[in-house]
């Protein structure tokens, strides 16, 4: 079964560094980096002037047009100006994770060695502190003065490499086109109806598809001012989030799930007037019901509306977004397997999806990735006539799509199928740990495929978690795992966005027996 | 933050300019007269402050506080049939902007003047070097705005930047002044016509170019703003099909053309009414030559929307306004009909 979206008007610019210059001629603030309490607002014109320097700084270090650089800075006007004067020398962006910590820099490195490798960059973007441990030339400052004009691109040149998250497999390098990430942006921004009047606000990292193109491109394109916080500063303290969110008149924000339920679960301090909020993004890994109605009733009553909250799917492969959930055609939940499954929408401008026999769902748009870096093996597996096979599945159902899971993840249990994330999800609840701080593996067995629950709990909530998980996996799923590990909480292998690495995690517990 | 003025905002060009300056972060105050129509700056919910370009206080109050202004309201005069006070209207109003931008410490104003102000290239395109050394004798319109630019262009007391916009054409056109010839050919009237060079431009574009010409640092001090050169006639013929109607007639000769332009216009203000062919447009047409906004494209970063785009938003708005036939009351256009011969005009 086939969906379309409606078809998508012709870009209004050719390339990235067009909507760049764009932003150059806007002199109200466009750019407030918020660190804690402090707040630093760039106008456009600062904000371009700083990419400018950068440029120059770039090309003075010896990157020529189509050459790869590593993004690697904190959320803040740095990584912005960096990775726009990077664009605008012609060159190709390569968002990396910059470590949580900077304690031990040398070992943070470390562990971006095999991205490092991968992306095989010229240079390094980064900050003084982390490039005396960078074995690659690295530029640390924007030169002292502007670089003049932007070099040409065409739209099939390669804008950025976005690694995937790797929460299934090996990391690799989705590529992106400047007209993939201008067809994506355009696309997303008509959905959402985005323009110069919203105000938006973002907490994700922006070297995850869903910062960069969620948080940093739609405002770049669309024009609108964005306030800018850093993610651990959310993880903490998400109240102050939503009171920067009510305090600035917020109209758009997008986040995973994991962050409104943090948002509904955590954030003590009531924020203010929401009212104005209305695109509340809900995307980049599995929507729960749950989610959407504990953020209502937490903040229904501080006016955010309950169409703003938009359930979406997208991954790195298609820039980011495939479908939104529009509150215009609403759409019950599906069962599924015992669940329910909330709408994530139906396709947006210029996306056509599929779900094959097998369930999978596939993508074809003008937003897609011109393949793996460096892996066309991979990329011919992934790109199938012009169509891309995500490795998610779904059903369509009355025009709308579900997502139900992923291929690879599905927990075969007594012969029935469960995916992870629910056992996950329940599993975590029962153990008072975070939404993420379980994960659900499957191993072989003697006679059929086991069942492991590893839950990362705190001491003050290690009693009794094991008579807990089981409890509520078999009052809520019907399931009985055959083994519950409790491990210290950070002991989960997890991506950079947070998601815990599946593979590395069963390698670490798959095999352990209580 | 200093705020930015348009004058001229409630017309064709000032709205969109206000719709790229919003784009912008920019919120700006709209001047307007006392019986300005105001309908779409009020569905845009502007900010709007008096202004009359025949009241010099007003113009003062209206720029205090404001470091940019962007002037769309030069005069234009609706015929050609008395030179001497459209002439002195236009440069008295020219006046009273700059002297009151200067009494109110305005510190950058954009004059929007016209492409009939650039001078033919012999060599091939013309471009913004290229400037008539006194007033072109082509008429009214031209040697009138050669005056109101000159008048701008030595301006010393603040910063001037000059926008010479070509033939404008999009949505919001309810004057239907670039696009009148192309509405009257999609509503089967085969409008009489004059051939020559057009070049033209969609009126958003030209909007994004005025707001970048307002808040760039550094910018030309006179802009060409124009995408497409035509010819009018074969553009015409060219586009019949789009509206399922017949192509139009032959063009008239340059001399017929503006004696029935002058004939024309004499009969409009007898009958308190619009010229159906003004001498404006026939003097723009057979003095039009083509040009080139490169510099535009290089310095402010300008893309053009290609013809049939900017022809699409215009169909789309001028049928959402009856101006046009719907698409479902006109024949498919893969069998043009053709005109009756008994119909044509043929050129003297």
């Amino acid at each position: 079964m086939r969906i379309s979206g409606p078809p998508l008007p012709p870009l209004p610019v050719g390339g990235l560094t067009e909507a760049i210059e764009a932003i150059g001629y806007r002199r109200q603030p466009w750019l407030t980096v918020v660190r804690g309490r402090e707040e630093q607002a760039f106008s456009g014109a600062e904000l371009h002037a700083l990419a400018a320097r950068w440029q120059a700084a770039i090309e003075g270090a010896g990157l020529e047009p189509g050459e790869r650089a590593v993004v690697l800075f904190p959320n803040d006007e740095r990584w912005v100006a960096a990775f726009l004067g990077l664009l605008r020398a012609g060159g190709v962006a390569v968002p990396l994770a910059f470590p949580a910590s900077l304690s031990d820099p040398a070992e943070a490195m470390r562990r971006l060695q095999p991205l490092l490798t991968a992306a095989d960059p010229r240079l390094v973007l980064t900050t003084p502190e982390l490039a005396p441990f960078v074995a690659l030339p690295s530029v640390t400052q924007p030169a002292s003065s502007p670089a003049t004009g932007a070099a040409p691109v065409r739209g099939e040149d390669p804008a950025f490499i976005q690694f995937t998250s790797g929460s299934l497999g090996q990391p690799r390098g989705a590529v992106i086109s400047h007209r993939a990430a201008l067809s994506c942006t355009f696309s997303m921004g008509l959905a959402m109806a985005l323009g110069p009047v919203d105000r938006g606000i973002s907490w994700l990292p922006l070297y995850h598809d869903m910062g960069l193109v969620g948080a940093l491109l739609c405002p770049l394109f669309f024009g609108f001012p964005l306030d800018l916080m850093r993610p651990g500063d959310f993880l903490l303290h998400p109240s102050r989030f939503l009171s920067r969110a009510a305090h600035i008149g917020a109209t758009v924000a997008a986040a995973p799930d994991f962050g409104w339920k943090a948002c509904a679960r955590r954030a003590r301090l009531p924020p203010g007037d929401l009212s104005r909020w209305r695109v509340a993004l809900n995307g980049a890994e599995p929507v729960h019901r749950s989610t959407i109605e504990e953020f209502q009733a937490a903040f229904g009553p501080h006016g955010f509306r309950e169409s703003a909250m938009r359930p979406s799917y997208g991954l790195a492969e298609n820039t980011l977004g495939v479908a939104l959930y529009e509150p215009r055609d609403p759409a019950p939940d599906l069962q599924h397997e015992g669940r329910l499954l909330p709408s994530v929408g139906s396709p947006l401008p210029g996306v056509e999806v599929e779900v094959d026999p097998q369930g999978e769902i596939r993508v074809r748009s003008a937003s897609l990735m011109s393949g793996y870096f460096r892996d066309p093996e991979a990329s011919a597996a992934a790109l199938d006539d012009g169509w891309l096979r995500t490795g998610d599945l779904g059903q369509i159902h009355q025009g709308q799509l579900y997502i139900s899971g992923r291929i690879k993840d599905l927990v075969i249990h007594n012969g029935v199928k469960f995916h992870p994330y629910d056992i996950e999800r329940v599993a975590a609840e029962a153990a008072g740990s975070p939404p993420n701080g379980a994960v659900a593996l499957a191993r072989p067995g003697p006679e059929a495929e086991e069942l492991v629950v590893v839950v990362e709990v705190s001491g003050r909530n290690s009693e009794g978690v094991d008579r807990r998980v089981r409890g509520a996996l078999v009052d809520q799923l019907g399931l009985r795992p055959d083994q519950v590990l409790t491990v210290a909480p950070g002991a989960l292998p997890r991506t950079t966005s947070g998601k815990v690495r599946r593979p590395a995690a069963r390698a670490l517990f798959g095999g352990q027996h209580a | 933050m200093p705020e930015a003025l348009i004058l001229g905002a409630g017309g064709f060009l000032g709205l969109h300019a206000l719709d790229a300056l919003r784009a912008l972060g920019e919120e700006p105050r709209c001047g307007r007269r006392a019986r300005s129509n105001v309908l779409g700056l009020r569905s845009r919910k502007a900010r709007m402050a008096s202004a009359d370009l025949d009241d010099e206080a007003s113009l003062v109050e209206a720029m205090r506080g404001c470091d940019r202004v962007l002037h769309l309201a030069g005069h234009y005069p609706r015929t050609s049939l008395d030179p001497a006070t459209a002439t002195r209207t236009g440069l008295e109003q020219s006046r009273r902007v700059l002297n009151a931008a200067a009494a109110a410490g305005v510190q950058r104003l954009v004059y929007v003047s016209s492409t009939a102000t650039v001078a033919p290239n012999p060599e091939g395109l013309s471009d913004e070097r290229h400037s008539y050394p006194s007033p072109p004798s082509h008429g009214l319109y031209h040697a009138l705005k050669w005056q109101m630019e000159r008048l701008f262009l030595d301006e010393q007391r603040f910063e001037v930047r000059v926008a010479c916009p070509s033939g404008c054409l999009g949505p919001g056109d309810l004057r239907v002044g670039t696009s009148a010839l192309l509405i009257a050919l999609a509503r089967g009237m085969d409008p009489p016509h004059p051939d020559g060079t057009v070049a033209l431009v969609d009126a958003r574009d030209v909007g994004q170019g005025l707001a970048r010409l307002l808040l760039a640092e550094r910018a030309p001090k006179r802009l060409i703003l124009s995408a497409e050169n035509h010819r009018l006639h074969e553009l015409l013929c060219s586009v019949a099909p789009r509206y399922g109607v017949p192509e139009p007639s032959p063009a008239l000769s340059a001399a017929e053309a503006i004696a029935r332009a002058d004939e024309e216009e004499a009969r409009s203000v007898r009958e308190n009414r619009r010229p159906a062919l003004s001498r404006e447009i026939v003097d723009l047409v057979v003095h039009g030559q083509p040009l080139s906004a490169r510099l535009a494209e290089e310095q402010l970063g300008l893309r053009w929307t290609p013809l049939s785009q900017t022809l699409d938003a215009l169909d789309a708005w001028a049928r959402r306004l009856s101006l046009i036939p719907s698409a479902k009351d006109q024949p498919p256009c893969s069998a043009p009909p053709t005109r009756p011969a008994s119909s044509a005009s043929s050129p003297t």
